[in-house]
């Protein structure tokens, strides 16, 4: 069990790797995240589940480099048994036909929201997605995210993804956001959304202990609450989330 | 161990304890001073993580034993919310007996080496000692039962005994399987006395590591982490099966524990979700919960976050609260080197509802005590960053229902001080999220069950501990889990001898 039966090497900085766990394989929603730690001297890390499949008891998580996992990318290998897991954590998306929607996510912050994409065009919505800060690093993430996306938007920058985000919001009716990725870029997109109306969740990706709601690390302030992104999260109304307190908090904890 | 090999034990009327008893006249024996427990020197232990107390001798202890006067009506058993056979075990050391002592303890606890390092006995056995009406110090039971658990593993350990082997749990129930929630020390207590009565016990833990608080919560200066993992090898040794990484109610669900065949659920999650004081600056960075502050100490000195290197040198920290955590948050900031090491609690010094061992090793270490002084705003530098905290003074008023003096504010009394790290340890909130949503919770989280039994409103299942206390005490979610396994094994009994083959 917890075994690793696949690594896809996209990139020197980028692999996605298939993890052996039936529990996890079976009962995981988009939106939930699992723990892992990968050696007993690395930290226990949250990680997005990408991709499940039942049948193999397999599921999916992307890892780059960076991320305090530099070596580790590179020493992985299938058939390593992993010390610990535990999942899926977390609350999962809420999965429907919203009509027309809008997945952003900036480089390595992508990945969360990869399996939205998947689960939203899988039920009908039509999706715009905006892949911001685009580099040879993640050309994975666009053609993971190219086959279930109506039209696929690059930009090259936090400021660009925003202004993207504006013009699409300008030309046609868009029913729900969906963001991920730097907090900055996220508050920016939330005021823009806000003052138009549209619902709008945010996907935080935050420092953890334990994920099981003990250390209160990845405590953030929704609507003037007290939330842990591990129990409550990791996906907040992205209008009632306090980014300007999560920015400060984030500074030490990166 | 037969009814009568057990008597003979525990019995004070067994005729080797009436002839300990006339061996030494009483005035002899109170005219003996209470052995002190030998310590690290201050200077070399904030230096390290080693254990305070370095625990009795045998001969300290039986020195110490020889002082208990085997009341006919003992108070100290009265106050332990167990009901150790306390003057039997202590008679057992006396006579040299160690591992007849452990027999007897074991009758009642599971967890002795664990109790006897961290339980308020200064509030529970050792308030009803005989020698307190004498006005002198009690019996140090505390530290007795601790020897005891601590002499007899390192003899097991010496001799490499298997446990394993020595113990043979009735199969009579061995079909039955019983699901126990947490692996702290109630579900360890519930765990291993269930075991013993012949039921197939498996142990579900949310975390990496088995102990729940007693491994993430209590540092390794109070509660070496050896000694947890040899009291959770003895309820192993009991044909107890633990399964980490499983978070029940979440990746594994409740429906799923009757799906595998569990029979019987006992939940002791335990409180662990901060709690906060709601005031100004509580999410600045700087500022931490107890928990996290302690399990980057306790379990995750390898682990690098960030910025977050433990090392407080030069560092000033402010610990809010002055319970057992507060006590194990500030020294832990000595040891990380930090300057200024500070309690802030609203009450005065008497209020301090810590442990007092824990205050007075504080106090060596060089911990400041801002007693009847109240945080009321922490404050952010331009950066962003925690520098101080304003703190408002109080004064103490009339008693309240608890018995302790109200503080009041003394009005426009606000001191402010710097401070680069702050830790709150003003308490805890039942864990989330419930087994489900059909259990009955009180208004704040906690689990309603009936206090004889542990049973709660649903069907086979029944909980203990912190998650129907509230943050409580080891002992306490001890006693919990013993009384479950006791209410849970009889009503299972019960339908087996309603049973008939037809």
């Amino acid at each position: 069990m917890n075994r690793i039966k696949q690594i896809i090497r996209h990139s020197a900085h980028t692999a996605e790797v298939v993890i052996e766990s039936a529990s996890v394989a079976t009962s995981a929603r988009p939106g939930h995240f699992v723990m892992i730690r990968f050696s007993e001297d690395l930290p226990r890390i949250p990680f997005t589940i990408i991709a499940t499949d039942p049948e193999n008891s397999t599921f999916t998580i992307l890892i780059h480099k960076g991320e305090r996992l530099t070596h580790l990318i590179d020493s992985l290998e299938p058939g390593r048994e992993l010390p610990n897991l535990l999942g899926p954590l977390g609350q999962a998306f809420e999965v429907k036909n919203y009509g027309t929607v809008i997945c952003i996510g900036d480089g390595v912050g992508f990945v969360p929201v990869l399996p939205i994409i998947k689960a939203l065009k899988s039920v009908g919505c039509r999706v715009i997605t905006v892949l911001s800060e685009f580099t040879e690093q993640n050309t994975c993430l666009r053609s993971m995210a190219e086959p279930y996306s109506d039209q696929l938007l690059h930009s090259a920058s936090v400021d660009e993804a925003v202004e993207r985000v504006r013009s699409v919001i300008d030309s046609e009716p868009v029913n729900l956001v969906v963001m991920t990725g730097p907090t900055d870029m996220m508050k920016m997109i939330a005021d823009t959304t806000r003052l138009r109306g549209i619902p709008s969740r945010c996907i935080l990706n935050m420092i953890m202990l334990d994920g099981v709601g003990i250390c209160g690390i990845c405590r953030v302030m929704v609507d003037g609450k007290r939330k842990l992104t591990c129990i409550d999260g990791p996906t907040f109304d992205a209008h009632l989330v306090d980014f300007e307190q999560l920015l400060n908090r984030q500074r030490n904890y990166v | 161990m037969t009814q009568q090999e057990e008597s003979n034990l525990v019995s004070r009327d067994a005729q080797w304890r009436e002839e300990l008893r006339k061996s030494i006249p009483t005035k002899e024996r109170t005219a003996l001073p209470r052995v002190k427990m030998p310590e690290l020197e201050e200077s070399y232990r904030i230096k390290c993580d080693d254990e305070v107390n370095q625990g009795l001798s045998i001969q300290q202890a039986v020195l110490e034993a020889r002082r208990c006067l085997d009341c006919p009506d003992p108070g100290c058993m009265k106050g332990c919310p167990v009901s150790n056979h306390i003057p039997a075990f202590i008679k057992n050391i006396e006579r040299h007996r160690f591992a007849e002592a452990l027999e007897v303890l074991s009758l009642t606890t599971v967890l002795p080496a664990v109790c006897g390092r961290v339980c308020p006995q200064e509030k529970q056995c050792e308030a009803g000692c005989v020698y307190n009406k004498m006005k002198k110090p009690p019996v140090a039971i505390g530290n007795l039962e601790r020897f005891v658990a601590d002499f007899n593993r390192e003899v097991n350990r010496h001799d490499h005994i298997d446990e394993s082997r020595q113990t043979t749990p009735v199969p009579f129930f061995g079909g039955i399987k019983i699901a126990v929630v947490g692996s702290g020390p109630s579900g360890l207590a519930f765990a291993g006395d269930m075991a013993k009565r012949g039921y197939d016990v498996t142990v579900f833990e949310a975390l990496d590591r088995l102990g729940g608080v007693l491994k993430y919560g209590i540092p390794e200066f109070c509660l070496p982490k050896d000694v947890v993992n040899a009291e959770i090898a003895r309820v192993a040794n009991l044909g107890v099966k633990f399964e980490k990484n499983c978070f029940v109610g979440t990746t594994l669900p409740y429906e799923d524990l009757h799906a595998r065949g569990f029979k019987g659920i006992y939940v002791a999650t335990g409180a662990g979700k901060p709690r906060f004081m709601g005031i100004k600056g509580e999410n600045l960075p700087g500022v931490m919960t107890a928990n996290e502050y302690l399990i980057r100490y306790n379990l995750a000195h390898h682990e690098i976050y960030g910025q977050n290197v433990m090392s407080l040198k030069r560092r000033r920290v402010a610990v809010i609260g002055a319970g057992n955590t507060a006590m194990d948050a500030v020294r832990a900031a000595r040891r990380l080197g930090a300057e200024r090491a500070m309690i802030i609690y609203r009450r005065g010094q008497d209020e301090i509802p810590a442990r007092a061992e824990e205050v007075r090793h504080a106090q060596e270490e060089g911990v400041e005590f801002l007693t009847l002084h109240n945080p009321v705003e922490y404050i952010a530098d331009d950066k962003g960053m925690l520098c101080g905290v304003k703190l408002q003074k109080m004064r103490l008023g009339e008693p309240d229902e608890s018995g302790r003096r109200t503080p009041e504010e003394i009005p426009g009394a606000i001191e402010e001080i710097e401070i680069d790290l702050a830790v709150v340890c003003v308490g805890y909130l039942p864990n989330p999220p419930a087994l489900t949503e059909d259990i009955e919770l009180t208004r704040k989280g906690m689990i309603v069950v009936d206090a004889e039994s542990g049973k709660s409103k649903m069907p086979s299942v029944y909980a203990g501990g912190d998650i129907v206390r509230g943050a409580s005490t080891v002992i306490l979610a001890m006693g919990d889990g013993r009384r479950a396994a006791k209410a849970m094994s009889e009503a299972f009994e019960k339908i087996i001898s309603n049973t008939t083959l037809t």
